[in-house]
């Protein structure tokens, strides 16, 4: 009978608030599974394989590439033109169909590098003109620069300016032009000057208009500006130029991998020079790198032909298009350091160097010449083949898990076992610690547990595998909850030297064998 | 007291396969005829609630109850034998019911009767092994089979409102009810899990049926479906004095499930050995929860409008005075419900007093097997009648004990003075 007082009183009171019953269950069930090979380290884009089915890495990538624009700078140019009532006029009553006069004058395209510009046929930009009218009479605006043709055509700008409001409010009117290939003839009125373009602008007053007086106050203004010009092709003489150059080429994106820990067999790296400017340019001050940015390391290339002056001679012109001059240096373990630069394990390439154009001045007799479709470019190639013995090698990585953790589940104790396949000829050490959020305290989850390599029988490697138990704790479980990272460090070793091929892999499967309190 | 009904509700909705507080309705275990004392109205409440099984034992069940750490001494004792079924059900109920005369009813011993009712009741039939999965986990089946053959799990909620007459000399009523309810089943007709070697990978294999009359309806409180029905009891020996044989018949009728509902068959083989990360190297790994079974069912699931038959209970009573002091009732019960056997109950009451009568019984059916039952009503003679009703006693006199049921109902008589 206590017991039905109990159940009443159970009813009645303490059911809707009572605390969570629970009991603990053991459990073995697998969680994740996840199968690692070298395409996952490295993209297929850089992956090949040879004729052994060994892989080799191929990385190919553009370090230089001046295009025209590059080359031949050119800046923005404003121009001013206009009309002022000369001295000692103080005002002057000016009839319909007056012309004001404003003698043809020149304009300057201004250029960077003392290059000096010819003719030119424009890839693209936009002329604007800003014409300001403070007389209160409509005037007509013709403004023509004869030797900016399309299709024999001169660019001409006809306008009638509306008048001022009043003597304060002059109108203004703005107008842009596109001068997508139009010929520019930049020798001015004797065909021998450069970067000279001849104008000339006509403003009368409108013959429909009235009589108006004109002060020395006032100025008819039109002023022009060049933006964004870039050229299809320019002929002149480009100046002694001198840019320097850097560029960096990166190899992988772990930053974990340690130097010393990879002896190479054999590498190239192929450099394809190609000078499609009608320019002779020098190449001088080269340096070419490796660095290991985890261990601060970095060497430079060991090469008669890269470590002095290259000279490339200029291209050749076609009409329309240029004929390169090219010149290939192939660095190999047989003329340079690059075994030992890359045995660094490095993250990156790095190359710097300073590039003159014209080092023996106008040769050409300002002849130079672009086009746009031809620049300067130094193309690299990069072959290792992924034959090398291991040492230590050294990859850490880190994950976070983001998983929703629910209060009727809770680890109580337990061992997260890894069942491992591995057909890579690297026997792996696996350190795997646990860092809490906070990143002040990490806890050893195992330390040197062995992957045993595959087994190899002539050519063939047999698979081998391995078991690895972690024992994991209900506070390791919280602190992955609460953002604790897990810091996973393999280190690989080889029993001399290997090929690596497509096929290896590791499997990993992940078992939990725990026991679980669920609760209600 | 409604409200607290539907707080317990809501959090016994929680999970499957959980042993949930509630209790088995009285009026399959007995059915009182109240003796109206010239009074010509009345009010009753009654509140109610126990749990039936063949294997369940108080102690694991109180375990639940009373939350805390269930041990692993107090699971082994509720563990089934290795190929029986054990059975569980769990019910609480309680009603609120008014009678009084009304010009809506023109015979005199006729009033109108309105009644209020929460029915909550959740059954399970599961096996030794399920029990063993729920309650110690898998790592004991490591390359052995778990059956989940003949699981099943059955769950009602309902509320209704009815409106109808009753009569006072006999205790014969009828009501109409307008009924809101929940509903959801599930039943694994075949099926077993199998725990690979050292857990390197599960295979299921299952043929069966879910039926949820809201998944989504996270609120369990609210209810889904709407539907129409009758309650009624006739005593057929009305003009004996010696013996009354009276025939009670609940929730007769049907409620529909919007299309919110979800059923499916499910034929399901599936394997797995774990979840596959393929971005290793990410500096955040995700891991993808969503293909659970839930998953597999919303894949399943066509919306329709359903109709279905309300959980109906007909039970009929035989009572046999057997002189002024002492009489014996026996009763049969069957309840339209899956997983509950027909229910049969033989006690014997004795009055004491002419205000106190005690009663004692057995029964045998029902979501359990044999249990035994006290039963005491006293009557003042005036207004008040009371009565406290032990329905399934094994499980509060001893820990082992499977099945617990207890009820109090109180009646209120009142006269009303009403011009027909």
């Amino acid at each position: 009978m206590r017991s039905f007082f109990f159940f009443l009183i159970i009813l009645l009171s303490t059911s809707c608030q009572r605390e969570e019953s629970s009991w603990d269950v053991d459990i073995v069930a697998p969680i994740a599974k996840v199968e690692i090979k070298i395409t996952d380290l490295l993209p297929d884009s850089i992956l090949g394989t040879d004729n052994n089915g060994g892989l080799f890495l191929s990385i190919s990538t553009e370090l230089i590439n001046l295009n025209p624009d590059s080359i031949i700078t050119l800046k923005d140019t404003t121009i001013s033109n206009g009309y002022t009532l000369p001295p000692p006029l103080v005002a002057l009553n000016i009839d319909p169909g007056f012309p004001f006069p404003i003698l043809p004058s020149n304009l300057n395209l201004e250029t960077g590098n003392n290059i000096e510009v010819k003719e030119a046929i424009v890839f693209s930009g936009i002329i604007t003109a800003i014409m300001i009218n403070p007389l209160e009479t409509p005037l007509d605006v013709t403004y023509i620069i004869p030797k900016l043709t399309l299709a024999n055509e001169s660019f001409t700008i006809t306008e009638t300016l509306p008048p001022a409001e009043n003597s304060n409010t002059p109108s203004v009117t703005e107008r842009s032009f596109n001068l997508s290939n139009y010929h520019l003839d930049l020798t001015g009125d004797l065909g021998i000057a450069s970067n000279i373009l001849n104008q000339s602008l006509s403003v009368i007053n409108s013959p429909s208009a009235e009589s108006v007086l004109i002060t020395n106050t006032d100025t008819v203004k039109f002023n022009l500006g060049f933006e964004d010009l870039s050229f299809q092709y320019a002929r002149g003489y480009f100046g002694n130029t001198m840019i320097s150059e850097s560029s960096g080429l990166k190899l992988h994106d772990f930053n974990s991998i340690h130097s010393s820990s990879i002896e190479l067999e054999e590498a190239s790296l192929t450099l394809n020079i190609s000078n499609g400017v009608g320019a002779d340019f020098r190449l001088s001050d080269a340096s070419y790198s490796a660095v290991n940015s985890l261990d601060n390391l970095a060497l430079t290339f060991d090469n008669d032909d890269i470590n002095g002056v290259i000279n490339i001679t200029r291209a050749i012109n076609l009409g329309t298009e240029a004929s390169p001059t090219e010149r290939e240096i192939v660095l190999n373990e047989s003329n340079s350091n690059i075994v030992e630069l890359l045995s660094l394990a490095p993250d990156s390439l790095n190359m710097a160097f300073n590039l003159e154009i014209n080092p023996l001045g106008n040769t050409s007799s300002s002849n130079d010449f672009i086009y746009r479709q031809n620049g300067i470019s130094i193309l690299g190639d990069l072959l290792v083949p992924l034959r090398m013995t291991v040492n230590d090698l050294s990859i850490s990585d880190s994950l976070q898990f983001n998983f929703s953790s629910s209060d009727k589940v809770k680890w109580s104790d337990g061992e997260i076992i890894l069942l491992i396949e591995n057909s890579f000829p690297l026997d792996i050490e696996l350190d795997i610690q646990l860092i809490e959020s906070d990143l002040n305290n990490s806890t050893v989850l195992i330390n040197n547990a062995l992957i045993s390599s595959c087994e190899l029988n002539g050519l063939d490697c047999a698979t081998a595998e391995s078991e690895i138990r972690i024992p994991v704790s209900s506070t390791d479980i919280e602190n992955l909850q609460n953002g604790g990272l897990l810091l996973i460090n393999g280190t690989f070793s080889s029993e001399g030297e290997i090929i690596l091929k497509p096929e290896y892999f590791i499997k990993i499967q992940a078992i939990i064998d725990a026991n679980i309190i669920v609760g209600i | 007291m409604i409200k607290f009904i539907c707080e317990i509700s809501a959090k016994r909705y929680c999970v499957t396969i959980i042993f949930i507080f509630s209790a088995i309705n009285s009026y399959t275990q007995s059915i009182e005829t109240w003796n109206h004392n010239g009074y010509n109205a009345f009010s009753t409440i009654s509140l109610e609630g126990g749990y039936d099984s063949d294997g369940i034992t108080s102690l694991l069940l109180n375990s639940f109850i009373t939350g805390g750490f269930i041990d692993r001494e107090t699971r082994l004792q509720s563990i089934p034998g290795d190929f029986s079924m054990r059975n569980f059900g769990a019910r609480i109920d309680g009603n609120i019911d008014i009678c009084f005369p009304s010009k809506l009813v023109k015979k005199d011993s006729l009033n109108l009767f309105l009644t209020y009712k929460y029915e909550n009741e959740i059954a399970i039939d599961f096996q030794s092994d399920q029990y063993k999965l729920m309650f110690f986990g898998n790592e004991q089946f490591l390359e052995d089979t778990i059956s989940l053959s003949n699981l099943r799990w059955n769950q009602w909620n309902l509320q209704s409102i009815g409106i109808g007459v009753y009569d006072l000399k006999s205790n014969n009523y009828i009501t109409t009810n307008l009924y809101f309810g929940q509903h959801s089943r599930m039943r694994i007709d075949d099926g077993f899990l199998y725990t690979g070697t050292d857990g390197r990978f599960l295979h299921s294999d299952i043929s069966g049926s879910y039926f949820n009359s809201d998944f989504n309806n996270k609120n369990r409180k609210s209810t889904t479906g709407i539907g129409l029905g009758l309650n009624g009891q006739y005593n057929v020996l009305k003009s004996n004095i010696k013996s009354d044989l009276i025939i009670n018949v609940q929730n007769i009728g049907f409620i529909i499930w919007p299309k919110s509902n979800k059923k499916v068959s499910l034929e399901e083989n599936y394997d797995f050995n774990g979840i596959e990360i393929r971005d290793v190297f990410s500096s955040e790994l995700s891991i993808d929860s969503s293909a659970t079974w839930l998953g597999i069912i919303d894949s399943n699931v066509v919306p329709t409008e359903r109709v279905e038959l309300l959980p109906t209970t007909i039970s009929g009573q035989f009572r046999y005075k057997v002189n002024e002091k002492n009489s014996i009732d026996i009763v049969v019960s069957s309840r339209q419900i899956n997983l509950w056997r027909p229910l049969f109950n033989i006690g014997w009451s004795h009055s004491l007093n002419e205000k106190l009568v005690f009663g004692m019984g057995i029964k045998y059916g029902g979501y359990g097997g044999i249990n035994y039952k006290l039963r005491c009503v006293y009557d003042t003679q005036k207004r008040w009648t009371a009565g406290i009703y032990i329905n399934y006693l094994q499980g509060f006199i001893s820990s082992k004990g499977y099945g617990g049921h207890a009820g109090l109902s109180v009646r209120r008589r009142m006269n009303f003075n009403l011009e027909k």
